[in-house]
């Protein structure tokens, strides 16, 4: 909005309309100032426009309907800072932290948070019962949940020896007795497929279990 | 002014009639302004239930030769609206500002808002989610004035700035308020 200066006509300009504007939209001015101010108006299209902005913030605050306080404000009031709280009002003010957003996010992670903690203990939190929770029963589950995963880890590399150890042993029984090895030129190695562990049933498994100290079952697995 | 000091002198000795004859003088006072700074009922009822306990704490920091009881009191009332504007900021980000509206799609164009918010919750209403959408110095500018009809000498006493800074901020509180709301009016 420019800025215009104030004409020796007696007409305000835009600064001193801004000045005396509260008082005029309150209708609060008279005589020679509310006289000038409505020169500029007639005159100057911001000032005018703003104007009625102003004017029309003020009626719709005036129109408004007032507002209600709520009943027993004060007996709360007083209750909290000469008398005894009533458990209700005790209630409230424990409860009102709680009504913040950050508060409801921190809660809702937490509750997530713990949610994952019993399931990793083997607990479902839909069946969870006073007895799950005691810690001798939580330990027992976490101590019994450490031993399978240990077992398991180590049946797992176990097996991995033992197959490569099989695998191995098969390649060595192949070897000593397949006939002589088919002529190839020096320095070439064999090719990989000759090398891959033969799919079809063991020749002698029970001699290969033997040797390595397992015991097979019927089905011819360790 | 004396019946001011008369009173706190009264409420500063013990007197539980002194104290609950200020509370009922000054809680809607206090209440409307937590309401029409805030928008919300029980947040402004939380805060006047902090004012006053703040007031009951301080109340011998009250000096009536400096001021009314009432404008002592706005002013301790500003500064906790403003403490609680600046804790709840990050939590009011999240909202969207569509939210603080009213619905206005159903209302017909009218050629002035003043003439057809004949009923006054409509403009209430209109004139709360404004209010939200305003900076808080304009916003408390124009509460003080507006709503609360306080003088602007008063006014500059309670926001602890010159007098001309006070209109200003009128002013603009105003024309954001009025633009506003004409904004918001709807076609048929």
């Amino acid at each position: 909005m420019e800025r215009e200066q104030s004409k020796s006509s007696g007409q305000a300009g835009c600064l001193e309309v801004e000045r005396l504007a509260p008082e005029y939209a309150e209708g609060l001015l008279a005589g020679e100032e509310r006289a000038r101010v409505e020169r500029h108006l007639a005159v100057c299209a911001a000032c005018s426009a703003a104007m009625a902005d102003m004017r029309e913030a003020l009626a719709v605050c005036r129109s408004a309907e007032g507002v209600l306080v709520p009943p027993g404000l004060v007996a709360r009031i007083l209750e909290q800072t000469t008398g005894k709280l009533s458990w209700k009002d005790r209630l409230r003010l424990w409860v009102r932290p709680m009504r913040e957003p950050r508060f409801a996010l921190g809660l809702a992670m937490a509750l997530i948070s713990f949610s994952i903690v019993l399931r990793a203990a083997g607990l479902d939190p839909t069946t969870l019962t006073l007895d799950d929770v005691r810690p001798s029963s939580i330990y027992e589950r976490l101590d019994r949940k450490a031993h399978l995963a240990g077992s398991r880890v180590v049946k797992y590399y176990r097996d991995l020896r033992i197959v490569y150890e099989i695998q191995t042993q098969l390649q060595a029984i192949r070897e000593s007795s397949a006939p002589g090895p088919a002529a190839r030129p020096p320095g070439q190695d064999p090719k990989p497929q000759d090398q891959r562990p033969s799919h079809n049933r063991w020749s002698r498994p029970a001699e290969l279990v033997a040797a390595g100290g397992w015991r097979l079952r019927a089905d011819h697995r360790i | 002014m004396e019946l001011d000091a008369l009173l706190v002198e009264r409420c500063l000795t013990g007197d539980p009639a002194a104290w609950e004859q200020l509370v009922r003088a000054q809680h809607r006072r206090v209440y409307i302004l937590c309401y029409r700074f805030t928008g919300r009922a029980e947040e402004a009822e939380d805060l006047t239930q902090d004012v006053f306990l703040r007031v009951f704490k301080t109340l011998k920091s009250f000096r009536a030769e400096e001021g009314h009881l009432g404008t002592w009191l706005t002013s301790l009332t500003r500064n906790l609206l403003i403490d609680h504007y600046r804790k709840t900021r990050k939590d009011r980000v999240l909202e969207p500002l569509e939210d603080q509206l009213p619905v206005l799609e159903e209302r017909r164009a009218v050629e002035s808002l003043a003439d057809s918010l004949t009923r006054g919750r409509e403009a209430g209403e209109l004139l709360q989610a404004a209010l939200a959408r305003l900076s808080p110095d304009l916003r408390e500018a124009v509460i003080l004035r507006d709503l609360q009809e306080m003088e602007y000498r008063e006014i500059a006493t309670v926001l602890n700035v010159p007098e001309g800074t006070v209109k200003s901020r009128i002013n603009r509180g105003r024309t954001e308020l009025g633009r506003l709301l004409r904004q918001w009016k709807v076609a048929p």
